[in-house]
């Protein structure tokens, strides 16, 4: 296949970093087996057809080494401002850098009684272990992440409500570099937690950054996940996110793609015993000639499960989106109340969205609702506040963030206003394009 | 204060307004019943402003200015206000951000200095306690999830705290119970001052028994019919619409 050069170069790298990747070697074995199997996402892998990586694979992204704790980060303002936010959020910061964790720049003490691993000590331990992910070249990039990463973070959350805690994920401190990054989330029986993970990288270099999320919900734990992704100009993003929800659970994903050349969410959510809730919350702002691409699939496997799935998609200059939201409601998951929307504005005549929400329901009696739409602002809207003094232009402006907000006005605290302050930034480069 | 001259309008080539003639003079309240379809609502639209109307003959002068040249915002800086029949609910956009917005909008206008966030809030805490409204409503989305009550309450406290010189209430007393009609109405009346002019359009006489207007004109077929004193409402609350069909011509 066409990319045979590009899998060739990856499972070089394997062999080459096999000895330090910690825990059990044979999971990481089969990955890259798969992944030689399968091959990488090509215009005709279906998953992908929106978007194209001929770019993007043909450089040679080196995995990130763990580097001197003591590593000058001068001039990287990006990773200064993140660093600030470590003395002001609530709760506890775990910072990461190129995938690894890094304690000196960590507060953990807000911690609690979560119980918190370095990914690598997790594996090493044997407390978890890497799962095997589905097969096929749509996920190739899970493959990779499970051969190759060497850190991350597990976070178990027992019983009881938990005071939040904020991951940030830095990468492409060094150009060329792939960082993988992994977060492994056990959230017990009637826990409630919020976590929080801002991905973001310096300035021009060209990266890649590979994340994976596994989330486990046991029986009646409730879980708030926000990612604000906000990487450099010239990076390749990708980011799976697997979630499984077990009785009366619940589950908010917010999932923000402000930054990167091309970023790639995979979000995989299944709703296994009844009563369980999930609810996304995608906002894609992309201009200039970035490329944002969501992939959804809510399995409703149980009856009496809820969710809703809301996208909102700002696109100027050459910017592009893609939404794919996939349901399938499984034969006698009855009773499935799930609601799908995905709304767009293109502010350019270049920019451009994709978007399909798809519905497959094998039960009866269920409420399956989805709808999409692309346009232009709402004039009714428009008029209300021009009839109230606020002229056209600022009417406007007000209105392309009310729009953006709709997405993260769940967020509070620090946090909250941490993404308000950026996606405001990022809405003024959004509209004066 | 505001002459409305022999106003043609139409939607989509269709004649709605066809010769309306109305004088407003500062601090009269005037009251503006009709039948649903006599071009109530399009009335208060074409004065505020809202596209899609065309405007085929007539003028609209607000103190010898012509209303028809300016843009809603332009509108709104020379004192108008229109209270929304539907008033839009807005996701995301979080009220007191929207007034604060529209406050400062208009103080500009006038070259008055801007409120800043702690000026604005002592302002819009004494308007709230005009219309009895919860404090938690300043950090609401602007009519997101609110009941037909509050968005009407919203509608007169945006009123109180832009403080126009001619308001105009497209049917703000629809949709409203007993109490809410009762908080919405006192507050229309705290509002009321010699400077200040207000055109009620209603289709019910209900409101004006808590409003009361010194003038009533009745709208059909796109022109005033009649026109009289508070008398005129309360004979049309006994009669109904139903005489205008059959003497079209009655003035």
């Amino acid at each position: 296949m066409a990319n045979s050069e590009t899998v060739e170069r990856f499972q070089q790298q394997y062999a080459e970093n096999k000895s330090r990747l910690p825990g059990d070697a044979q999971v990481r074995d089969q990955a890259i087996a798969q992944l030689v199997a399968d091959g990488l996402p090509t215009r005709k892998t279906e998953r992908w057809r929106y978007t194209r990586l001929n770019k993007v694979l043909k450089q040679d992204f080196a995995p990130a080494q763990l580097v001197d704790p003591a590593v000058e980060r001068a001039g990287n303002e990006q990773a200064k401002r993140l660093a600030e936010q470590v003395a002001e959020a609530d709760g506890a910061v775990l910072v990461f850098d190129q995938g690894y964790f890094r304690p000196e720049v960590s507060r953990l003490d807000g911690l609690g009684d979560i119980e918190f691993k370095p990914l690598s000590d997790a594996l090493a331990a044997g407390d978890i272990s890497l799962p095997t992910a589905k097969v096929g070249a749509d996920r190739a990039f899970d493959q990779l992440n499970t051969a190759l990463v060497a850190d991350g973070a597990w976070l178990n959350l027992p019983a009881g409500r938990h005071r939040p805690v904020t991951l940030l994920v830095l990468a492409g401190d060094g150009a060329d570099k792939s960082a993988y990054w992994r977060l492994v989330v056990s959230a017990q029986s009637q826990s409630e937690a919020e976590i929080s993970i801002a991905y973001a990288g310096g300035g021009a270099d060209t990266y890649h950054s590979n994340n994976y999320i596994d989330v486990d919900l046991a029986p009646g734990a409730r879980l708030m996940l926000s990612q604000l992704q906000r990487q450099g100009d010239q990076a390749f993003h990708v980011a799976a996110l697997r979630a499984s929800l077990a009785r009366d659970s619940s589950f908010t994903a917010h999932l923000l793609a402000l930054g990167a050349d091309i970023s790639r969410d995979d979000v995989d959510i299944t709703l296994a015993d009844q009563g369980a809730h999930a609810e996304v919350n995608g906002l894609q702002l992309t201009n200039d000639r970035q490329h944002a691409d969501l992939h959804l699939n809510l399995e409703h496997a149980s009856p009496h499960c809820t969710s809703a799935v809301s996208h909102h998609g700002l696109f100027g200059g050459h910017g592009k989106g893609v939404f794919n939201g996939r349901v399938h409601v499984h034969p006698g998951a009855d009773g499935t109340d799930s609601q799908m929307s995905s709304n767009n504005l293109l502010l350019s005549d270049q920019a451009e969205i994709n978007t399909k929400p798809e519905l497959e329901i094998y039960a009866d009696d269920v409420k399956c609702s989805h709808g999409a739409t692309v346009g232009d602002l709402n004039p009714d809207e428009l008029f209300y506040l021009r009839s109230r003094g606020i002229g056209e232009a600022q009417a406007r402006a007000l209105l392309l963030n009310a729009f953006a907000a709709a997405s993260f006005s769940s967020l509070t605290g620090q946090w909250g206003q941490f993404v308000a302050t950026d996606v405001s930034k990022k809405m003024e480069q959004l509209s004066h394009e | 204060m505001l002459i409305v001259n022999d106003l043609k309008v139409e939607v989509e080539g269709k004649s709605i307004l066809k010769g309306l003639t109305l004088e407003v003079g500062a601090g009269e309240v005037h009251a503006i019943m009709g039948p649903n379809g006599s071009g109530k609502s399009t009335l208060s639209h074409v004065l505020s402003g809202r596209e899609g109307y065309e405007v085929t003959g007539g003028s609209i002068t607000l103190d010898g200015e012509d209303l028809l040249a300016l843009a809603p915002e332009e509108r709104a800086w020379k004192g108008l206000f229109l209270g929304f029949q539907y008033p839009v609910a807005i996701p995301g956009l979080n009220s007191s951000v929207f007034m604060r917005e529209a406050v400062n909008a208009l103080r500009r206008s006038r070259g008055e200095d801007e409120y800043d966030a702690m000026d604005f809030l002592a302002v819009a805490r004494e308007k709230m306690k005009l219309l009895e409204m919860d404090e938690s409503f300043m950090t609401r989305a602007v009519n997101d999830g609110f009941s037909g009550g509050e968005k009407k309450r919203n509608e007169i406290y945006q009123m109180a705290l832009l403080e126009p010189r001619l308001a105009i209430l497209d049917e703000i007393d629809s949709g409203l119970d007993i109490d809410a009609l009762r908080i919405v109405s006192e507050g229309i009346n705290k509002l009321r001052s010699p400077e200040r002019s207000v055109i009620m359009v209603t289709h019910y006489q209900r409101l004006l028994d808590y409003v009361q207007p010194d003038y009533v004109h009745v709208l059909s077929g796109g022109e005033i019919v009649r026109s009289g004193g508070r008398d005129l409402a309360l004979e049309l609350e006994s009669s109904g619409y139903g005489w205008l069909e059959k003497e079209p011509a009655a003035v």
